[in-house]
């Protein structure tokens, strides 16, 4: 029936980590269409991240071209969360930016994303199709010619080349045979239910991600490098993969990532070694050190290097992992997604270690501190940024602050987040006409997105301290 | 001039009041709905979190016109606002056919709703507009509005975009409302 009532009430709690996770993701962090931090809300079929403002615009494109989801507010499907998984901001981009000057001015970001996504002004001219899932990693296929050292190059070299091949991406994608082709269908929901139900079933209260690299293992023992996985393999790696991810999210920062990252370095380890998980998370890392060469030698002392470098070392480490033993690419999104997750804590730790006064620093700890309960803070600091069309948003957005302040939400429901809409929601509706005073003021002004800045958002961000004194001035 | 009489007319035999209620789906146009009503305009919307409610004078009726806002997980507190409910008004995202079948069954789930029992329910097949949009009667089969019983209900087709059909659903609303329904 309900297609959203398969999702239960768990499953949805495991999308919202999931998609949590991944807008820390430094190519999430900014809205994919006008650079505005922290965005909230997702195309789910084009499998990006943008911020309020743009979400509207993307609405008023109509479903064909994107459907809005909001990170936080919505329901999201198991598929399109294995979507936006596998897609992001930044493969997006390469495609839907593929051909866009440098420098384009992005004022008047409504014209902007109509041609963006209407007209497809930018997209790759050789009439390649949208990018779908495993592109960006068959970049491989020419770093692979690159000595084992590869990542001792100049990091800005690299990274520019790393850019070059993306574009090129979608092609190498075609020219290859079929590993990323089965299972690539994902914005056409399955329509069976045996799909959809295995989700949920391994999503069970203790997810364990050791069945990730079990999973890898057996994909690796495949003779030919390249050889096509089963759609099937593959989905329950996707399972996997979504299994694992929550990890970061579910435990302590500094933890949380080295278990993934156990994982990783097994998966990658290949068949070689059958090996229990170990029990520190350093005795491994110490172990698989020596397999893999030097590469992670870098990985142990991330602490200090800059987020761009190890992004760079990160992609390095894939490419090298992709040509000695071709992971199903969905493996090395997670891993890929946990190495992130764990330079995401300690550039955290870094940060506050420099006590560092910026808005986007500042922004990121209150991210991570506040991600119990995230559906306040979400909500919150959106609604300042955003132009209200009338009074009865702005009353209740200000009613909002009262549980971001830190007042107990009374009604204190089971549902995490809604409880507060909830608690603020029914005095006005209760008290009918108040409402209806307020809101008339600002009805002759309608106000258009044009408003939107990158800037005023990134500020709006830091909410808990901010927004007092921005409803005053309005 | 036309206010002058407008005014002097309902002095006299006063002003009927109705609270209207737009609910719907995410991103079914509600928010661009209540604007184009309110003030002739197409307004650019961003996701209504909460509600916007503003006063429409039409047909001698004064409607206060709620429109919440649709994400999954604020649907639930639609229910907050249904005492004192005179009509509905169901927004549908006519070309969003993926998502119909979730739009019948939280039209239903409203229609069972106690405290909505007297409520008219008027449907806006809305986006008429967009390629692929369906037809009033398809989303009738599509939201199974036969299912309706002991209710008076209409469907439109709008665009709330080009302004089409939102004043004929609420001409049918005024009517509706004046001879006793609701």
């Amino acid at each position: 029936m309900n297609q959203k009532a398969n999702v239960s009430k768990e499953l949805n709690e495991r999308h919202r980590k999931i998609l949590e996770g991944l807008l820390k993701l430094p190519e999430n962090k900014e809205c994919a269409d006008c650079k505005a931090k922290g965005p909230r809300w997702a195309s789910v079929n084009l499998g990006i991240f943008i911020c309020m403002q743009c979400s509207g615009i993307h609405r008023s494109l109509g479903v064909h071209i994107s459907k809005v989801r909001s990170a936080a507010l919505d329901t999201w499907l198991p598929e399109q969360v294995v979507f936006i998984q596998s897609m992001g901001n930044e493969k997006a981009n390469s495609y839907w930016e593929a051909e866009l000057p440098r420098n384009y001015d992005r004022v008047g970001i409504e014209n902007f994303i109509r041609a963006k996504y209407e007209e497809k002004r930018w997209v790759p001219k050789d009439g390649k199709s949208p990018p779908r899932v495993q592109e960006v990693k068959t970049s491989s296929s020419n770093n692979g010619q690159k000595p084992a050292g590869a990542n001792s190059q100049p990091y800005a070299n690299n990274s520019e080349n790393l850019f070059e091949e993306k574009k090129n991406a979608p092609q190498i994608a075609n020219t290859k045979t079929s590993i990323p082709a089965p299972k690539i269908n994902l914005p056409s929901p399955p329509k069976g239910p045996g799909q959809v139900i295995p989700v949920a079933k391994p999503l069970e209260p203790e997810p364990e991600p050791a069945p990730a690299p079990i999973e890898a293992k057996e994909l690796i023992t495949d003779d030919t490098p390249a050889a096509a996985s089963p759609p099937k393999v593959d989905f329950a790696t996707d399972l996997f993969d979504m299994l694992s991810i929550e990890g970061p999210s579910e435990k302590v920062p500094e933890t949380a990532p080295t278990d993934d990252w156990a994982s990783f370095q097994s998966a990658v380890a290949g068949s070689a070694v059958e090996k229990e998980k170990p029990v520190s998370p350093e005795g491994v890392t110490s172990h698989k050190i020596s397999e893999i060469e030097d590469l992670f030698k870098e990985s142990p002392g991330l602490a200090s290097v800059p987020e761009k470098l190890q992004k760079d070392v990160k992609n390095d480490i894939m490419s090298l992992f992709e040509k000695s033993s071709m992971v199903s690419p969905f493996v090395m999104h997670q891993q890929q997604l946990a190495m992130l997750a764990q330079q995401q804590s300690l550039l955290m730790a870094a940060a506050a270690a420099n006590s560092l006064g910026g808005n986007t620093k500042s922004t990121g700890s209150t991210q991570q501190t506040a991600s119990n309960g995230m559906g306040w803070p979400n909500v919150g600091y959106q609604i300042p940024g955003m132009t209200m069309p009338v009074g009865g948003q702005v009353d209740l957005t200000k009613l909002m602050q009262a549980p971001n302040l830190g007042m107990l939400n009374p009604s204190g429901g089971t549902m995490p987040y809604p409880s507060g809409l909830y608690a603020t929601g029914q005095p006005a509706a209760s008290n009918g006409t108040t409402g209806i005073g307020p809101s008339k003021q600002p009805t002759s002004s309608p106000v258009s997105s044009s408003s939107s800045s990158p800037t005023k958002t990134g500020k709006d961000y830091d909410f808990s301290s901010l927004t007092q004194g921005m409803f005053a001035k309005r | 001039m036309g206010i002058v009489f407008t005014r002097l007319f309902s002095s006299l035999f006063g002003n009927r009041e109705a609270r209207i209620l737009v609910l719907g789906l995410d991103n079914a146009g509600k928010t661009t709905i209540l604007y184009r009503l309110q003030m002739g305009e197409v307004v650019s919307t961003i996701p209504t979190i909460g509600f916007n409610v503003e006063t429409v004078q039409y047909n001698n009726i004064k409607f206060q016109v709620w429109d919440l806002g649709g994400q999954t997980s604020i649907r639930p507190y639609w229910r907050c606002y249904f005492p004192n409910t005179q009509a509905i008004i169901y927004v549908v995202d006519s070309s969003d056919t993926d998502r119909l079948v979730i739009a019948k069954d939280e039209f239903h789930a409203i229609l069972e709703e106690e405290e909505l029992k007297g409520a008219v329910v008027l449907i806006f097949a809305n986006k008429q507009d967009l390629p692929g949009a369906l037809d009033a009667a398809a989303i009738t089969e599509a939201l199974e509005l036969h299912k309706i019983k002991s209710r008076q209900w209409s469907i439109f087709k709008t665009s709330a975009i080009k302004g089409e059909g939102l004043f004929e659903g609420l001409d049918w609303l005024s009517n509706t409302l004046k001879s006793g329904g609701g």
